[in-house]
């Protein structure tokens, strides 16, 4: 698999990845870029985040593909 | 599709222009208006002095989109409008301003309880403290 993923990171999991966007390579799914994300920033586990798929959030377990937007959610804020 | 955000807090002013242009509408009968304002919380030593806020726009307007269309059936409101800060909002200064109009109040007080705690919880937005020690702290909402 060619494709290389591009990652939003938002909120306070911007400062353990140290930016506000990430290259990762690609990857079948997102349990596996989870995994994978815990590896490269295992204080991610501190926080805990959701994962958008094209600006959805993802419950399950989703095949990636090529020229997805995906992001990591920590806990909202607003208001 | 509408965008509630704006650079640095709401001015007052905001306020009362759109009371000021809904008195064209002449089948409302009641406004209810929410106002979240930054407060100087207590962080140990320190005090919260402003607030940072953040978002993942286009999802943020999406979610929102949903969020108006279901409240706006709902409660058959005559209009709804909904302003959320971006950047920074000092301590006593208006962070998000949510209008809702209805030709009576219930469904305009409901409508506008629920808009608000639907925002802070389905909106991608994020606060980023800052502290009097000139510290942050991320928001958590409760």
């Amino acid at each position: 698999m060619n494709m290389a993923l591009h990652i939003l990171v938002f909120g306070a999991l911007s400062d353990i990845t140290g930016t506000a966007g990430i290259s990762w390579p690609g990857v079948e799914d997102t349990d596996t870029l989870r995994r994978q994300l815990s590896v490269q920033y295992p204080q991610l586990a501190t926080i805990g985040y959701r994962l958008a798929v094209n600006k959805q959030l993802v419950a399950h377990n989703l095949p990636l593909a090529d020229g997805m937007e995906i992001a990591l959610l920590p806990p909202f804020s607003g208001g | 599709m509408k965008d509630i955000f704006i650079d640095g807090p709401v001015p007052p002013a905001m306020i009362a222009e759109s009371i000021q242009q809904h008195s064209r509408k002449l089948n409302i009968g009641a406004h209810s208006i929410f106002l979240g304002q930054v407060r100087n919380d207590q962080v140990d030593d320190a005090t919260v002095t402003a607030i940072e806020y953040t978002t993942y726009k286009e999802m943020a307007l999406q979610q929102m989109h949903v969020i108006r269309e279901h409240i706006i059936t709902k409660y058959q409101l005559t209009c709804m409008h909904v302003y959320h800060s971006v950047g920074v909002v000092q301590a006593g200064e208006i962070c998000l301003f949510v209008f809702t109009s209805s030709p009576h109040r219930k469904a305009a007080i409901a409508a506008c309880e629920e808009t608000v705690e639907r925002m802070k919880a389905e909106l991608p937005i994020w606060g980023k403290e800052q502290l009097s020690n000139a510290s942050i702290q991320w928001k958590q909402n409760s």
